[in-house]
């Protein structure tokens, strides 16, 4: 009995010793238990050859494996392996390895797919790409020229808030003349195909509500309404409401309606960039970017077209309202060359926004007295009156101005300014609606809310054009804005 | 193949080469031999003895000579080894070495001895 279990112990060890030393082995262990008899005798061999057993059936295996240079080298259909095998892997192996490897990479696959949230291997495959050559984040792009809305954010704001929004930066791009297009969400397709980016999971959601509700209570104009919008957002957060929502637009949008419901204003803004929200950007110390002046020397200082139609109609397409400091001989020359008009169409359809201080210096040559021009971005001063430019004709000429779905910003306050002190005609589509005096308050890469930090009151007392846009006097397509104002400016 | 490590030389196998010293042996000869001259403290299991002898066949310290019969064990045919030149003086090596050891613990008084 105990030289069967002694012998078929021998089989532990590696099958080259085995064939070299097996049936010595077996005939040592028979010989022992032949001469060793009795009790104790036994006890000790038994003791002796299972201590021998665990020692030396590793070390076999750790010296014992033959050399790689052992394996058979005699040719063989199929592929070659280097094998501690002595003799060549059958076809079965061979068949059964690759079932293993498809079936592992399978199961691999699958789990990274179809994972809990909490599997590492997931939160590695739904990591995003970095969306580093969107719009926005073009290297060669201008940069920051802090257009409107930064004036509002010098009077009251410290350095480590971002001082225009992503809409408002692209915007400024746009002044400097390149052509993306408007929305940084469509314009990035691969961002748009992937719908949620970032980890959905509830406790991130929670994270970016108490943000948001963190950053208007602290930052919004009205402290009081603040405080019960901020405490409703986290009652609702942590009632659970938000943690079915997806967490990209769809949460992104909600947020802004409710906010905007609660407090009817039109500035909040919660905004979700599938891509990576630019970072605040530093401002300039001291004069203008080298680029900025660059991009408008490039593009004429985005006037677009300057003439004369029939009937002595002046005809200018501005496509932003550049910064005077740079632009302001050009705008000078254009708007004198006009002169003798015996009226003036300003083409503001593919007008991006730019400067208050450019909408203010155009605006200076339709106005022979000190007239307000309210900018939802900065209090009242002695700046936001008009002055009269000296052998100016065009003070009291009629005005018609192009609007598009496009014209944005800047080139709002000018349509919506002059609407309402009813010194020109509005022609064309309802403007974009974003008036950018919010200030914007990055949450993470994904995340940001806009929100107003200074009450502007408005001298029209009524909304201005934020959410809603401008409404043209005379509703036509944009293409046919032009021949409409024509029309018009001859009739007159 | 990783080499068996002989160096230092392990007992076991400091054992064999020692008790193949005055004749050749069979395996379990080796065993028997070792087990006299330790007075019973060492009992080489087939792991630990083979595993030796195949270190100590490779290292040419000690080479098969064949196979015979061990009348008094029997019919079967057993592997005689033998110890080689290069073994005997290795195992002298070691003796020396070892020697060596004892004078030294001699001297600083560990061991007792004629010079105690």
């Amino acid at each position: 009995m105990l030289e069967r279990i002694f012998v078929w112990l021998l089989r532990l060890y590696p099958a080259a010793f085995q064939q070299v030393f097996g049936a010595e082995a077996a005939r040592l262990v028979r010989d022992r238990l032949r001469d060793e008899r009795g009790f104790a005798a036994r006890l000790r061999l038994c003791w002796d050859l299972l201590t021998d057993f665990a020692i030396s059936v590793p070390r076999e295996f750790r010296y014992a494996q033959p050399s790689l240079a052992g394996a058979p080298t005699q040719p063989m259909r199929g592929p070659v392996f280097a094998v501690l095998e002595g003799k060549p892997p059958t076809p079965t192996s061979l068949a059964l390895a690759g079932l293993f490897a498809i079936a592992f990479f399978t199961g691999v696959g699958y789990l990274m797919g179809h994972g809990g949230g909490h599997l590492m291997l997931r939160s590695l495959s739904m990591r995003p790409e970095r969306q580093l050559s969107g719009p926005g984040f073009a290297p060669e792009r201008a940069p920051q020229q802090p257009g409107m809305g930064v004036e509002a954010a010098n009077s009251s704001l410290g350095s480590d808030r971002t001082i225009a929004s992503p809409a408002q930066q692209q915007a400024d791009a746009y002044a400097a003349g390149e052509p993306w297009k408007r929305d940084a969400k469509t314009a990035t397709p691969a961002a748009n195909g992937q719908p949620a980016l970032v980890e959905m999971d509830t406790a991130y959601t929670r994270w970016v509500v108490a943000e948001i509700a963190g950053n208007l209570k602290y930052h919004y104009f009205d402290r009081a309404s603040a405080g019960q919008l901020a405490e409703s957002m986290q009652s609702r957060v942590t009632a659970g409401a938000y943690d079915s929502v997806p967490v990209d637009q769809t949460l992104a949008k909600l947020l802004t309606r409710q906010l905007r419901a609660s407090t009817g204003d039109m500035h909040l803004e919660v905004v979700y960039d599938a891509g990576i929200l630019p970072h605040p950007v530093a401002e300039p110390t001291a004069g203008v970017p080298e680029p900025y002046r660059r991009a408008m020397a490039a593009s004429h200082c985005t006037i677009e077209q300057v003439e004369t139609l029939p009937h002595n109609v002046g005809y200018i397409k501005l496509n932003s309202f550049p910064d005077p400091e740079v632009c302001g001989a050009s705008l000078t020359s254009a708007m004198s060359s006009l002169n003798h008009s015996s009226a003036v169409i300003f083409d503001l359809r593919d007008n991006l926004g730019g400067f208050p201080v450019g909408v203010m210096f155009v605006s200076n040559y339709l106005f022979n007295r000190p007239e307000m021009i309210f900018n939802p971005r900065e209090a009242v001063s002695s700046q936001s009156w008009t002055k009269p430019v000296a052998g100016n004709l065009l003070a009291d000429k009629p005005v018609y101005v192009l609007t598009s779905h496009k014209t944005i910003s800047g080139a709002e306050q000018f349509a919506y300014n002059l609407k309402m002190l009813k010194r020109a005609t509005i022609i064309g589509e309802t403007t974009a609606g974003a008036t950018h005096s919010a200030v914007f308050h990055r949450i993470d890469d994904h995340f940001g809310v806009a929100i107003p930090e200074v009450k502007v009151a408005n001298p029209y007392g009524k909304p201005d054009w934020e959410g809603v846009g401008v409404e043209p006097d005379i509703q036509v397509p944009a293409a046919d804005a032009l021949t409409v104002a024509e029309k018009l400016a001859a009739q007159r | 193949m990783p080499k068996r490590k002989l160096d230092p030389l392990p007992s076991a196998a400091f054992q064999i080469l020692l008790s193949l010293a005055d004749e050749d042996r069979h395996g379990y000869g080796i065993m028997r031999q070792v087990e006299e001259q330790t007075s019973g403290r060492v009992r080489l299991g087939p792991g630990t003895l083979y595993g030796s002898i195949q270190s100590l066949v490779e290292a040419q310290l000690i080479e098969e000579v064949g196979e015979g019969v061990d009348a008094k064990l029997g019919q079967e045919r057993r592997r005689y080894y033998r110890l080689t030149t290069t073994g005997r003086k290795l195992a002298r090596t070691e003796a020396e070495r070892l020697a060596d050891m004892v004078r030294i613990a001699r001297e600083r008084k560990i061991l007792g001895g004629e010079h105690a």
